[in-house]
């Protein structure tokens, strides 16, 4: 039941995000705060909850409550970023859709509604690509042209998820196949599911569609498109990755070289491809591109053992690029260009966002024992024959080459931009630090004497006058009233016309004190704004540092890698049938799909323990085509709730 | 007696070759809803109503994003390469096919339900290569609808929440659709040339402008003028029709249209291929002649 405020809340958030979308003040209200009570509902779904809808259970786990904690996370620390740097039309309410579709993807314990609920969430993906066309009629000429391309690529991305997720439910579910060899439909499958991840995540060849959401102005919302969503799919795609897809077959090994090929091209292209460019969005791009290749290698290991690492992997590879596109984000706003030429010297004058670019990289690769950095390794080995190894090397030394192009960029001499650009550095109403200290200084202080306040108050006063002239009347007024109080404390036989005399001037200096309270306490709006740059670096920093605390395994990352979510277990108990024709013996389906509703089915599927997950598939795949692809029922351990439910809540 | 799910299955293929077909967007999208609301039907037993109003319910509202976006004028729809005849005929080979293989044995579901989604995955295979979106979209829906048909023949009965799932699939297409057509150039050229092309057919001129560019301070005049004006002048929308035939029959009576057209066409003016009909004199009671 903790699942449910989570689905209220994202679908609530996503109609009222688009319903207020003409008022630009509204939805951004509406955003921010659906996107808090999304993340709060996330961080309360309990493992191990149950949830039945139209006949289908909705189990719960320890991974699916910290995948959609830290996606909504992201988005939020993203869309309050965006307030400063520019509002990401349409993020919230296409970011709350989604995770909503992921939360149903991940807790179903159907294959049909998982992989329906996988393709349908990935449908927002359109609202943030899509570029808004105000402006003069070059822009909206431009915006039109290149609305068209994305419109048709984002509809024929979303096509072959829905037509590879339904294929993959198919073949999945395993009818009785008639054809001589079984091994084509899932290859077919095999095949639809891991294209569906590649052109998703933008993958080479496929990258053309992601490069250009990197070209428009999807900026903070490309994470939607490029990480978020094809996360979503890899991690339901990894359910069946190490289990059914482990047969050998001539079509499943074609499809696993295939699919190899792609994600080598990947892992070094991307790369170059984020070391040639000079927008840093399109190098933000590139590097997202990078690092989906490791899912895509994941998906060709064809190995039960990559799903732990894959999981963790995904966690932070959420994390780490949301944070890359808030550093690119933040420092382009700073100075007021993405372009790397433009922004010699800007570590220099943002040392906060290049501490947040180190996170980020240390996040991403690690360092070797660190979990993510065995996490990559692991997938590298599991994927890629051994003469190959090395390109995980080689894929940490690109990815170190161009994120210390960016680093030696910035250390660099300061360009005019970034010169003519004040930075970080902490400002105050009135431009000098000094005033900071006068200010200080005129505010109620025990301790420091009245005579100091003036003086330092009068020297402020010298360089910035404006302001601290009623800081320098506020300091006169306090040494007068210091002066004497402090008469009254020393004197006390003094006579009782002199005490009645200082009494009143100590009441009119508790006066006075608060009214320099809120002098200052006005003062502050005008200060927010003028430090909204460190304000932005420092949210940055934030998200970094989430980054780095997931990828060596903190918030809970490693335990709830090592769960998965309910199809795990739907996937590990789904008997494979045997093949009826061409001489294979026909013993009768086990399980067929139409004998009873689909309740029975989910029940009975999803109650099986782990261990079957690594004994069912993994037996069948050593069997070969002609025989029977499964144990037979008596072979095959009784199932047990409890442990399907340890298995999700990691217990 | 023939079943019900024959029926279905007729209604279904007749819907995907009108969507795959016809050049006018509504038409497509009156197929498209004929065939998305009668795909649940094509079941070896009636299914569960609760599944059956899910995928009704996700139909109509998918049918209506792609009527509303075929509505706005900015379809330039190429129809069928091939022609309706030829769409129906390879429907008929599909089907042909499909009702003739057996790929899953024993079959759950209906062998029309198979013969069904296999035409309907054959008819979609042309329309998602082109760069129409209207047609990509339609094609994609087909697409999608016929790998639920394949599902619903080869798996059976699917459970409720799995139908709102692809209900919402479906839906979900329809809407990226909807939203690519809105977001596509206007045809006619430039979006500014298209504005004013607009606001031309329209009756209804831009107050933003001679280029008719949208500005926010265009609009908040227009607003204060309070004025028919405003319509069409912030968002990028095409009048509606209702809105064209008021205007029109709000400027002028009858009486008047006749009256005007007399002067405005010198009987030297060679007839033009779109030559609007010769007046006919019409005699006013006022203008008979007095005895």
């Amino acid at each position: 039941m903790s699942l449910v405020p989570f689905l209220a809340v994202c679908i609530a958030g996503a109609f009222l995000g688009l319903l207020s979308l003409p008022l630009p003040r509204l939805a951004r209200l509406v955003g921010v705060a659906a996107l808090v009570a999304a993340f709060l509902t996330a961080l309360t779904i309990r493992p191990g909850d149950q949830l039945t809808v139209g006949q289908v259970d909705l189990n719960t786990s320890w991974y699916a409550g910290l995948f959609l904690s830290t996606a909504t996370a992201s988005c939020l620390i993203l869309c309050v970023l965006g307030l400063a740097v520019g509002w990401p039309e349409r993020l919230a309410p296409a970011a709350l859709a989604t995770f909503g579709g992921l939360a149903v993807a991940f807790t179903a314990t159907d294959p049909g509604v998982v992989l329906a609920a996988t393709a349908a969430s990935a449908v927002p993906a359109i609202l943030v690509a899509i570029r808004s066309r105000s402006g003069p009629p070059e822009i909206q000429e431009a915006a039109a042209t290149h609305n068209l391309d994305v419109a048709l690529a984002e509809l024929r991305t979303l096509g072959l998820m829905a037509v590879g997720a339904v294929i993959a439910g198919v073949a999945v579910l395993q009818p009785g196949w008639t054809t001589s060899d079984p091994t084509f439909v899932f290859a077919l499958a095999y095949a639809a599911l891991g294209l569906a991840i590649a052109v998703r995540f933008g993958a080479v060849p496929f990258h053309v569609p992601a490069a250009r959401l990197s070209k428009g102005r999807a900026r903070l919302g490309l994470p939607l498109p490029l990480v978020w969503i094809p996360s979503g799919i890899a991690i339901v795609a990894l359910s069946w990755g190490g289990g059914l897809f482990q047969m050998q077959g001539d079509w499943l090994n074609a499809a696993g070289t295939g699919l190899q090929v792609v994600a080598v091209a990947t892992l070094i292209l991307g790369a170059l491809g984020a070391l040639l460019h000079e927008e840093l969005e399109e190098i933000a791009a590139y590097s997202i591109i990078q690092d989906a290749a490791f899912v895509l290698l994941a998906l060709a290991a064809r190995d039960a053992d990559a799903a732990e690492p894959t999981r963790l992997w995904l966690l932070a590879f959420i994390v780490a690029k949301s944070a890359l596109v808030a550093w690119a984000a933040a420092l382009s706003s700073t100075y007021g260009s993405s372009r790397l030429q433009d922004l010699r010297g800007w570590l220099r004058r943002s040392p906060v966002l290049g501490l947040s670019l180190v996170a980020v990289v240390v996040a991403t690769l690690g360092w070797p024992g660190s979990a993510v950095f065995e996490a990559r390794a692991t997938l590298v080995r599991l994927a890629l024959p051994s003469p190959l190894h090395f390109l995980g090397i080689a894929a940490v030394l690109l990815a170190i080459a161009y994120y210390g192009r960016l680093i030696g960029v910035g250390l660099m001499a300061p360009g005019e931009l970034v010169k003519s650009s004040a930075g970080e550095r902490p400002r105050w109403p009135g431009s000098t630090s000094k005033t900071v200290i006068a200010v200080a200084a005129a505010t109620p202080d025990p301790k420091a004497t009245a005579r100091s306040a003036r003086i330092r108050a009068a020297r402020a006063s010298s360089k910035a006058p404006s302001v601290t002239a009623p800081a320098v009347a506020e300091a006169a007024q306090q040494e007068q009233a210091a002066g004497r109080s402090a008469a009254v404390n020393h004197a006390a036989g003094v006579a009782v016309q002199f005490v009645s005399k200082a009494s009143g001037r100590l009441r009119a200096t508790s006066l006075r004190s608060p009214h320099a309270g809120v002098a200052l306490l006005r003062q502050l709006p005008g200060a927010w704004r003028l430090n909204r740059t460190l304000e932005t670096s420092l949210l940055v920093l934030a998200i970094s540092a989430i980054s780095v605390s997931i990828a060596f395994g903190g918030f809970g990352a490693s335990k709830a890698a090592s769960t998965g979510i309910s199809l795990d277990a739907v996937v590990a108990a789904t008997p494979l049938l045997p093949i009826n024709g061409n001489g294979a013996p026909s013993s009768g389906p086990l399980r067929t799909p139409s004998a009873g509703p689909a309740s029975t089915r989910s029940a009975s599927t999803v109650s099986a323990p782990p261990s079957v997950a690594a004994s069912g598939p993994v037996s069948s795949a050593s069997s070969g085509p002609s025989a029977p692809l499964g144990p037979s029922p008596s072979s095959r351990p009784s199932s047990s709730p409890s442990s399907s439910a340890s298995q999700l809540t990691g217990d | 007696m023939i079943e019900p799910a024959v029926v279905a299955a007729v209604v279904v293929v007749g819907g995907g070759i009108l969507a795959v077909s016809s050049r006018d967007g509504r038409v497509v999208a009156i197929g498209l809803l004929i065939a998305m609301g009668a795909a649940p039907l094509v079941a070896s037993s009636f299914p569960q109503p609760l599944s059956v109003a899910a995928r009704i319910v996700g139909a109509v509202l998918a049918g209506y994003l792609f009527w509303a976006a075929a509505s706005g004028g900015r379809i330039s729809g190429a129809g069928s390469a091939i022609g309706l005849a030829a769409e129906t005929a390879v429907a008929v080979a599909a089907v042909a096919i499909g009702m003739s293989v057996s790929l899953v044995d024993p079959l759950p579901g209906p062998t029309v339900a198979q013969a069904a989604g296999l035409t309907l995955i054959v008819l979609a295979v042309v329309p998602v290569f082109g760069r129409d979106v209207l047609r990509v979209g339609a094609g994609f829906t087909l697409l999608v609808l016929g790998c639920t048909l394949l599902t619903a023949a080869w798996l059976g009965e699917t459970p409720p929440l799995a139908k709102l799932a692809v209900a919402s699939l479906l839906v979900g297409i329809a809407a990226a659709s909807h939203v690519g057509i809105a977001m596509q150039p206007l045809p006619g050229g430039t979006v500014a040339a298209g504005k004013r092309e607009i606001a031309a057919t329209s009756g209804i001129e831009s107050t933003a402008g001679q280029a008719g560019v949208a500005t926010p301070s265009a609009a908040g005049r227009a607003r204060i003028q309070g004025s028919s004006e405003g319509i069409g002048t912030r968002r990028d929308r095409t009048t509606p029709a209702r809105y064209r035939s008021k205007i029109s029959s709000e400027q002028t009576s009858a009486w008047a249209e006749i009256e005007q057209s007399e002067p405005e066409t010198p009987p030297e003016s060679p007839p033009s291929v779109a030559a609007p009909p010769p007046a006919t004199r019409i005699v006013r009671p006022s203008d008979r002649p007095k005895p």
